[in-house]
């Protein structure tokens, strides 16, 4: 088994159609990374998201005052609609983008690396801005240095409120001494246990503490977003692995070096080596692809483009069959490009056809839409996806889809343009055995096979 | 080979046919159920939002109530010389009365002071205290139940809901459930989707379950409030499962609570009552706990509501519970008596109550809930929660 276009467009990219031609070799896949990497379909900007954050706010504040005023609670409910609104665009957004994508590598790595750098809004006053954050710290960075995505997660507003660092307090700063605040080590830890070193990294407790001292000061507000504020942030020299930060007067700087020598750490590397190939190759790393890309990050000093092309220039990268599954939202990326529907018209798609048709399947299929599971994200081995409810809801969106089509294709000719030729003969059997052609086409959609990368 | 000349293929008006139907219960979200050895059934329910004990159960016996709470205090089904029920749960009264209802009026979970709903949450589910520890944030305490029951299996050990349930996650097999989700398949692609999800090992068994549990009820009656859920929940209770969690919601009662807590209320009754019902006879077998994230303030606030508090009540229900009593102490609602000078003290860890009732339950060693389920719990004495 070694590389051809079809395994090229279903193990890195969205699928398969006949609309755009797969990439002829891996520099080809490679070379989409620059050409993909501004998709159209705009995302509610975070600055966006935060406004309404910083008005919900405000009319909170004013209902304090006047719990029985009709015209506030009018504005509450119309700011909650406009963000649900902008939610529902961004989720077709998405979709389109992941459809539309000539090849759809940079896609999938933006939602590999969306889900290494796992947030989500809680509820109250910031809601629904998972996809802000990942178009603002990730999309933009995708091939450039991991230490960019690194800088932008770390301090973003979303982050800072997830994982608690906006409520750590340094205990000698400013507040800390006149308030009896202390630390919150929550960032701190899955800074070096998720995102960076990994769970098997060379670390201990203390430096997780240490790391939270130097974080303090990270915070943000709703008018200017991101915010470094000296009189919560602990003064002094702190001392991570054997190096010395910070020091007086307090900056953020000193937490961006810090993330600069994390990004370059060798245990860091392997981390990222190791889940990229869990994610796109197969539930078994190969050790001596993991190998490869280590040593070829390091030597670039963290270069996101030689991390990939270690990974796809490597044969171990080729070898075997579809050992993944797609995910909820890929499934029906490459469902949509299989069929060929234009991208414009799932944008074109109303609040409530969203809302039945996207939204509500992908929460039964397991991937709600702007949630995540935990900070660790979600799971990255092929069974995390296959329950029987989540295949229960992948069937029903599968099979419903054709039954959505103004004309639908030869269900034995679809069988090939989906799976590139390569279908067993048992799925074949199917699609030709079937009742209809919308059924036909359902099932290949719905099969193993399919949903197999 | 890209073609331009290609016609795309447009969906039709977007009116027509969503596919199958899917229903959502509005007050209900999740359920969860797992396959365990032995006889015994345990079912939590999760009451999301925060549930006001001191409303669930009046404490009319004391007389500050009426001015802490003007419209909160009137007169209810009375289950002792101090506690009234909610007038909206005067169909549980029957329960109280055949000793198979039970309340922990002041208890609650370790979390203190911060009062989000989220974290109260994450820390009844987890079941660990103080900051959470970082292996213990990812799994709940019934998963880790699971881990010392023998004979956990896959098939059965299976879990409902739409959203999460982190008290039934981790590394025993538990499988999701949203009762509602119908797959309306011809008989053919019926055939030829099962065929081709058992070509497929990773496939065969889920899809068999998926296939299974997704077939129209007949009379299309799909349980969409909270008495339909629980008699699912029964259903399953009769075969091989053992342990059960879903949860309700509509708790969080910031104003107008005479009017918002009731229908909350009303489905929590429904529940129980419909998990006595489709129980039947293993109904004697059967523990249910009802819990919450953390209490609400004492004292009712400007607009009639209660805001997020400390202290609440634990209630118990169900043929194996040493039932039509109260566990455990009551501080009182003097100023001096609160948590905070605002909320009701907890007097005992609501998890001291659960793990008794696991260890008395499932036959374990106190050491094993303590260590396993609860890491670091001091259980004290035991309350003697069951018959």
């Amino acid at each position: 088994m070694s590389f051809s276009p079809a395994k090229a467009a279903i193990r890195f990219g969205t699928g398969l159609d006949l609309r755009h031609a797969a990439p002829v070799d891996p520099a080809a896949l490679w070379g989409s990374l620059k050409a993909e990497a501004r998709p159209g379909f705009a995302i509610t900007s975070w600055d966006t998201r935060r406004e309404y954050a910083r008005q919900r706010w405000e009319v909170r504040r004013a209902l304090r005052d006047a719990p029985d005023d009709d015209t506030l609670r009018a504005d509450l409910g119309r700011l909650n609609q406009t963000d649900r609104m902008a939610s529902l665009s961004d989720l077709r957004a998405s979709l389109a983008r992941l459809s539309a994508a000539p090849v759809g590598f940079h896609a999938r790595l933006t939602r590999f690396w969306a889900n290494h750098f796992s947030v989500m809004a809680q509820g109250g006053i910031l809601r629904s801005a998972r996809a802000s954050f990942v178009e603002d710290t990730i999309q933009p960075h995708v091939t450039g240095q991991f230490r960019d995505i690194l800088h932008a997660t770390t301090l973003h507003p979303l982050m800072l409120a997830y994982l608690d660092q906006s409520r750590s307090v340094g205990p000698f700063s400013m507040v800390g001494r006149g308030q009896g605040r202390g630390l919150n080590e929550n960032l701190a830890r899955e800074l070096l246990e998720l995102h960076t070193l990994g769970p098997n990294g060379d670390y201990t407790q203390d430096d997780v503490t240490q790391i939270a001292r130097l974080l303090t000061g990270l915070t943000f507000d709703l008018e200017n977003g991101f915010r470094f504020e000296p009189r919560i942030a602990e003064p002094g020299i702190i001392e991570i692995f054997g190096k010395r930060y910070g020091g007086r007067p307090m900056f953020v700087e000193h937490v961006l070096e810090l993330l600069d020598d994390l990004a370059i750490h060798p245990d860091t590397a392997r981390h990222l080596a190791t889940k990229l190939v869990r994610h796109f190759v197969s539930d078994a790393p190969d050790e001596q692809l993991v190998a490869h890309m280590t040593a070829s990050y390091l030597q670039s000093g963290g270069e996101l483009m030689a991390l990939y092309r270690a990974l796809l220039e490597h044969p171990a990268a080729w070898e075997g069959g579809p050992g993944k599954i797609r995910a909820p939202m890929e499934l029906m990326a490459a469902s949509l490009r299989a069929l060929d529907v234009p991208p414009d018209q799932i944008i074109d798609l109303s609040p409530r056809v969203t809302n039945r048709w996207l939204l509500m399947p992908l929460a039964d299929m397991g991937e709600p839409h702007e949630q995540v599971p935990s900070p660790a994200g979600h799971g990255d081995l092929a069974v995390y996806w296959v329950t029987p409810q989540a295949l229960a809801a992948r069937t029903l969106w599968t099979m419903g889809l054709p039954l959505r089509l103004e004309d639908v294709p030869d269900p034995r000719r679809f069988v090939e343009t989906a799976l590139g030729g390569q279908a067993s003969d048992g799925l074949q059997f199917a699609a030709a055995g079937a009742e209809t052609r919308a059924e036909g086409v359902g099932l290949v959609l719905a099969s193993p096979e399919f949903s197999r990368r | 080979m890209t073609s331009a000349s290609l016609s795309r293929r447009g969906f039709m008006g977007q009116s027509l046919a969503l596919g199958c139907s899917l229903a959502a219960a509005p007050l209900v979200t999740p359920i969860a159920l797992a396959g365990a050895p032995g006889e015994n059934r345990l079912v939590v329910i999760i009451l999301r939002g925060a549930m006001d004990g001191l409303d669930l159960l009046r404490p009319l016996g004391d007389k500050l109530l009426p001015e802490l709470r003007p419209s909160l205090s009137g007169e209810g089904p009375a289950l002792d010389n101090y506690f009234v029920l909610h007038p909206a749960l005067d169909g549980l009264l029957p329960l109280w009365q055949a000793g198979e209802l039970a309340f922990a009026p002041a208890t609650s979970t370790p979390y203190r002071d911060r009062r989000s709903h989220f974290d109260g949450q994450d820390h009844l589910e987890a079941g660990t205290a103080g900051e959470l520890p970082p292996a213990l944030t990812r799994d709940g305490w019934l998963n880790r139940l699971l881990t010392l029951l023998p004979g956990v299996e896959g098939r059965t050990a299976f879990a409902v809901g739409r959203s999460r349930m982190l008290i039934l996650e981790g590394e025993a097999p538990i499988t999701q459930w949203t009762p509602g989700t119908e797959l309306t398949l011809s008989p053919q692609s019926q055939l030829l989707l099962g065929r081709l999800f058992e070509a497929d090992p990773l496939f065969a068994e889920p899809g068999r379950t998926a296939l299974e549990m997704s077939r129209p009820s007949e009379g299309g009656a799909v349980p969409q409030d909270a008495e339909g859920l629980a008699r699912f929940v029964a259903e399953q209770l009769q075969g091989e499962t053992r342990i059960a969690s879903f949860s309700l919601t509509g708790w969080d009662t910031h104003r107008a609570q005479a009017r918002a807590l009731p229908p909350a209320l009303a489905q929590l009754q429904a529940a129980l009552l419909g998990l006595r019902d489709g129980l039947g006879p293993i109904w004697g077998r059967t523990t249910v706990m009802a819990m919450t994230e953390f209490g609400r303030t004492v004292r009712e606030n400007g607009t009639g509501g209660t805001d997020h508090g400390t202290g609440g009540a634990l209630l118990l229900a169900g043929g194996a519970i040493r039932g039509g009593r109260m566990f455990g102490d009551w501080p009182g609602l003097g100023e001096n008596a609160l948590y905070a000078g605002r909320d009701l003290m907890p007097l005992r860890d609501i998890r001291a109550y659960a793990a008794w009732g696991l260890r008395d339950m499932f036959g374990l060693r106190a050491s094993e809930v303590s260590g396993v389920v609860f890491p670091g719990l001091d259980m004290d004495e035991n309350p003697r929660l069951l018959l």
